[in-house]
């Protein structure tokens, strides 16, 4: 055990600090909370941080078919902030959105089934395969070993044992996750509670936990305790498609029916505690444990997988001659037990290298569970700090074993459905006219009656008395999910960030992720039908508030005015606008860096209009749809728009700006009531709720302030946009159908080049600001890559706020905008089911009003607007607006 | 084998008082130990990232009490 002396000597590891090594000695001493353990979730400085991150798989081997379904990707966006707050309480808040979308395994099944179907397109040069669609029922040939074989011809008897995923695509899905964290940093004793939900549309998640730690042994020891609960909430829709083919006999009691759909109700809770120790090893070494238990009960299944049970009559091999049986394979809903006790130990070893002021973290977690479940991680990463940068590439290495109940798929020696059998073994039958009496079936395909008398079958109306499989005979618990099963996981990345003199912190990182059958040896020597590659990759800014607040209280008393003074003082024009209005900039000294983040959520609901009128339901259906008839609508429509935006001034009158955007839609429809004499037509758009959500279009540019900075301003803004967004989304392939292209407004962008010019007007007097603004998108292109352009746009707003306190304003705002009509055709196969199918229902003009809010407070400006519209005119047939809420947050640097 | 996981848990309690009791480091030697690179969690968001994905795909535990919750995974 190394000891080291307090006075510095011959044994002084380090006889000559660095200047920056004397600076952290000096904050080490002064921090109250030395060290930072596993379980600490308050940063120490405040911060701002925004993140957008994506995890990409790729293509299942689906062995004798491709797929063709979009892979599994994983788009998430990430808020985070932290500050201090007095009496030393900290205030930390995260806010996530994930989406994800693409091909997502169902089922697992013997090769031989052919569950992944080929489809098969007509094309000039023949019949291809375009792709393949799960077929969660079938049948397959077995051998008296029950191995699948692939046909009775003598030359197949030999068995495949081969496994495939059964893969289906999923849905767009989002979630969103909001959590705050109250710390406080005291001297000894860290208290702190976090409170979080996370929302999907099928899960609900809601989340509290407390805990504390306490420094003792002079600060070198902290011990921290913490504990959990977790409330989980499944309402999940099942496929509407697979319904048919799907057994869920076992969650009758669960699901409930609207119309064609069926949605299975379920809930869980997770308690969780946890006990750390975090010791000081010696100068360069720091060791911090983790003991932990989870305790969880209710439903742990996903309500999405199957595992495919081989039903084969009790008299399948009742021959001893018989040498195949074709079995009856069919999926049912996953069971797992309702009880889990996890049991985790987590060591973490940081140890640093003076030469070469790096730092090696060593991670070891190992943990265990009543499913039998066991699994190992080991992570090594090297911290490499490089001046202003920061690398550290790092390796995990993962193995865990199977669940007691995972199964890739299962036999049963019984029939899943078949006539049922007196004690006598004869067929039982009923007249469906009387259903309480029975009559028997003999060999010979007499009827007997009770009394065991012929009957005279023409009086009757005999139907067979159908008997379902036994689940008793069947494993209580059964899962087929191959994240259950036993396998490794290797993966090997690096992270980095960069910090610049503002306080400003660019992260980011890439990791590539195998899974595999064996790839450490062992394994469960499945063949490795699941295994997979995967990339993540994430980018992100971080904003030391506090960094940044010394630079404004330093520049405040060195320099002239600057734009951070601007800010700090409330003396700008631009931060007293309306949240909702793009392209007002304030001015900036030459050289000076913002950024900032803009929200907004635009709201369509209500009734479906044509120009300003309200259309009842035939109208719609006659008339919505060009020619053909409408079968639904949408009911609701919501847009979120996120926007990183960072601007740098050229010049005290020149600012250029890079503005990447996140768009997320979401959409809900109904159907139109069908007249009796009309078949509507197979739709694919479904029930419920549909979203999109990808990188948006970038846009980039710079405006000019003529003069600048004096109490009336003008702004000529010319931004480009960059068609990064996507305009080829589709909708979930149907069966044998093809994908279909997602219309143009759940579309994240234009697909072509577009001008955004603008002109603005900022005027002050007093406590009184005012503005105007004309802008506009013009379309530089004909058309984009699908076949058709959208409207043109023009924009005029008008605004006064009012300064009611120091940093802090009301705004008044009216807003009018026109967008013309969409150009060219859609190339592509698309439904023509609802009004949003057609480009000839797009554009319109819409007055809207707003009001909002606008602060101040240390270099950042915080503007909030609430948007109504007053009057609309809609081009064709579209769903009314209701409400926009903009937020706006800027931070000079 | 209950009882050799309890000796395990015993060993590894003593182990633990010993790094408690023989550890000196004065204050002024503790400036290594403040270095940002030798936080645990020294890229806090990109770590809450990843260990969201592997808990998505893999069937291990956390080891972080806090921040429970979360997704559904089902994909």
């Amino acid at each position: 055990m190394a000891v080291i002396e307090p006075i510095a000597g011959s044994t002084e590891p380090f006889p000559t600090p660095s200047p920056t090594l004397q600076a952290l000695t000096q904050a080490a001493i002064l921090l109250p909370g030395l060290l930072l353990t596993t379980a600490q979730a308050a940063e120490p400085t405040d911060t701002i941080t925004l993140q957008y991150s994506r995890y990409s798989e790729a293509a299942r081997d689906l062995i004798n078919v491709t797929s063709g379904l979009p892979t599994l990707a994983v788009d998430t966006l990430a808020v985070s902030g932290s500050v201090g707050l007095s009496n030393g309480y900290r205030l930390s808040a995260n806010v996530v959105q994930d989406s994800w979308s693409g091909a997502t395994p169902v089922a697992t099944s013997p090769l031989m089934a052919n569950s992944n179907r080929p489809v098969l397109r007509n094309t000039p040069g023949g019949v291809i395969t375009s792709g393949a669609s799960p077929m969660l029922n079938g049948s397959v040939l077995l051998n008296r070993a029950l191995q699948p074989v692939a046909t009775a011809a003598p030359a197949d008897l030999q068995p495949d044992r081969r496994n495939v995923l059964v893969m289906s695509s999923a849905s767009p899905e989002m979630r969103q996750q909001a959590d705050v964290a109250l710390s406080l940093d005291s001297t000894r004793w860290n208290p702190h509670v976090n409170v979080g939900v996370s929302s999907e549309p099928d899960f609900l998640s809601r989340f509290l936990s407390t805990g504390g730690s306490v420094d003792f042994n002079e600060q070198l020891s902290r011990l921290s305790a913490d504990v959990s609960y977790t409330h989980n909430s499944t309402n999940a829709v099942l496929d509407t498609e697979a319904l048919p083919y799907l057994t869920r006999n076992a969650y009758a009691s669960q699901l409930t029916r609207n119309g064609n759909s069926e949605q299975l109700h379920a809930t869980r809770s997770d308690r969780s505690a946890s006990l750390g120790l975090s010791q000081v090893i010696n100068v360069a070494t720091q060791l911090d444990l983790v003991l932990g238990v989870t305790k969880s009960q209710g439903y742990m299944e996903n309500p999405y997988k199957a595992t495919n049970v081989i039903f084969i009559g009790d008299a399948a091999f009742t021959s001893p001659f018989a040498t195949l049986v074709r079995g009856d394979m069919r999926a049912l809903l996953e069971q797992r037990p309702d009880q889990r006790t996890q049991y985790v130990f987590n060591g973490h070893l940081a140890h640093h290298f003076v030469g070469l002021d790096s730092s090696l973290h060593i991670d070891y977690r190992h943990t265990q569970d009543d499913w039998s479940s066991d699994t190992h991680t080991l992570e090594l990463e090297w911290v490499q700090p490089l001046g202003d940068w920061q690398l550290a590439p790092y390796l995990r290495a993962y193995r865990q074993s199977a669940a007691n109940f995972y199964t890739p798929w299962l036999v049963s020696a019984q029939n899943y459905r078949a006539i049922a059998r007196n004690n006598a073994g004869l067929e039982l039958w009923r007249d469906a006219d009387r259903p309480d009496v029975s009559y028997t079936r003999t060999l010979a395909g007499e009827f007997l009656d009770n009394a065991g008398n012929a009957i005279d079958v023409s009086k009757l109306n005999l139907l067979p008395q159908w008997q379902n499989f036994s689940p008793a005979l069947l494993p209580r618990h059964f899962s087929s999910d191959h994240r259950l099963a036993a396998f490794d996981t290797v993966s090997a990345g690096i992270t980095f960030n960069r910090k610049f003199a503002r306080g400003l912190v660019i992260e980011g990182g890439v990791e590539f992720y195998r899974r595999g059958d064996a790839l450490f040896g062992g394994g469960s020597n499945d063949g490795g039908f699941a295994d997979v590659d995967a990339w993540m990759a994430n980018v992100g800014m971080r904003i030391d508030l506090q960094s940044t607040a010394r630079r404004l209280r330093r520049e405040g008393l060195q320099s002239a005015p600057t734009h951070a003074e601007h800010l700090a003082h409330g003396n700008s024009h631009a931060a007293m606008a309306p949240a909702s209005l793009m392209f007002v900039h304030p001015a900036m000294p030459r050289g000076s860096f913002m950024t900032g983040y803009r929200y907004s959520t635009a709201q369509q609901r209500g009734n479906l209009l044509r120009g300003n009128r309200t259309l009842d339901n035939n109208t719609l259906m006659q008339t919505a749809c060009g020619t053909a008839l409408c079968s639904e609508v949408p009911t609701r429509m919501v847009m979120g728009m996120h926007m990183l935006d960072l601007s740098y001034a050229l010049t005290n009158a020149v600012t250029l700006m890079v503005m990447p955007q996140f768009m997320a839609m979401e959409m809900s429809m109904r159907q139109l009531p069908a007249p009796s004499s009309t078949a509507f037509p197979t739709h694919v758009h479904g029930q419920g709720d549909h979203h999109s959500a990808s990188v948006a279009d970038t846009l980039a540019g710079a405006l000019w302030q003529l003069p600048p900075g004096t109490a009336h301003a003008l702004q000529l803004g010319m931004m480009l946009s960059i068609p990064t967004g996507k305009v080829d989304l589709t909708n979930r392939p149907s069966f044998q159908n093809p994908t279909t292209l997602r219309h143009v407004d759940m579309q994240t962008g234009s697909g072509t080049w577009d001008l955004m010019p603008s002109l603005t007007y900022n005027g002050n007097w007093r406590h009184g600001y005012w503005g105007m603004q004309l802008s506009g998108i013009a379309r530089l292109q004909d058309y984009n890559k699908i076949g058709y352009r959208l409207g043109n746009l023009a924009q005029y707003s008008t605004w006064a706020s009012y300064a009611v306190a120091s940093g802090f304003s009301t705004s008044l705002s009216i807003e009018y905008a026109r967008r013309g009509r969409t150009h060219g055709t859609i190339d592509a196969p698309h439904t023509s089911s609802s009004p949003m199918d057609f480009l000839t229902n797009q554009g319109g003009s819409r007055w809207n009003v707003g009001i909002g809010l606008q602060a101040m407070f240390g270099g950042s400006e915080l503007s909030l607007e609430w948007n109504v519209p007053i009057q609309q005119n809609v081009r064709g047939v579209q769903l009314e607006s209701a409400k926009r809420v903009s937020v706006r947050w800027r931070y000079g640097l | 084998m209950r009882w050799f996981a309890r000796l395990r848990f015993i060993l590894l309690i003593s182990l633990l008082g010993m790094l408690v009791s023989c550890t000196t480091v004065a204050p002024w030697q503790r400036g290594i130990l403040a270095q940002p690179q030798m936080a645990a969690r020294h890229a806090p968001l990109q770590s809450a990232r990843r260990h969201h994905l592997y808990n998505s795909r893999e069937a291990a535990a956390s080891a972080q009490t806090q921040s429970k919750g979360g997704a559904c995974g089902c994909y």
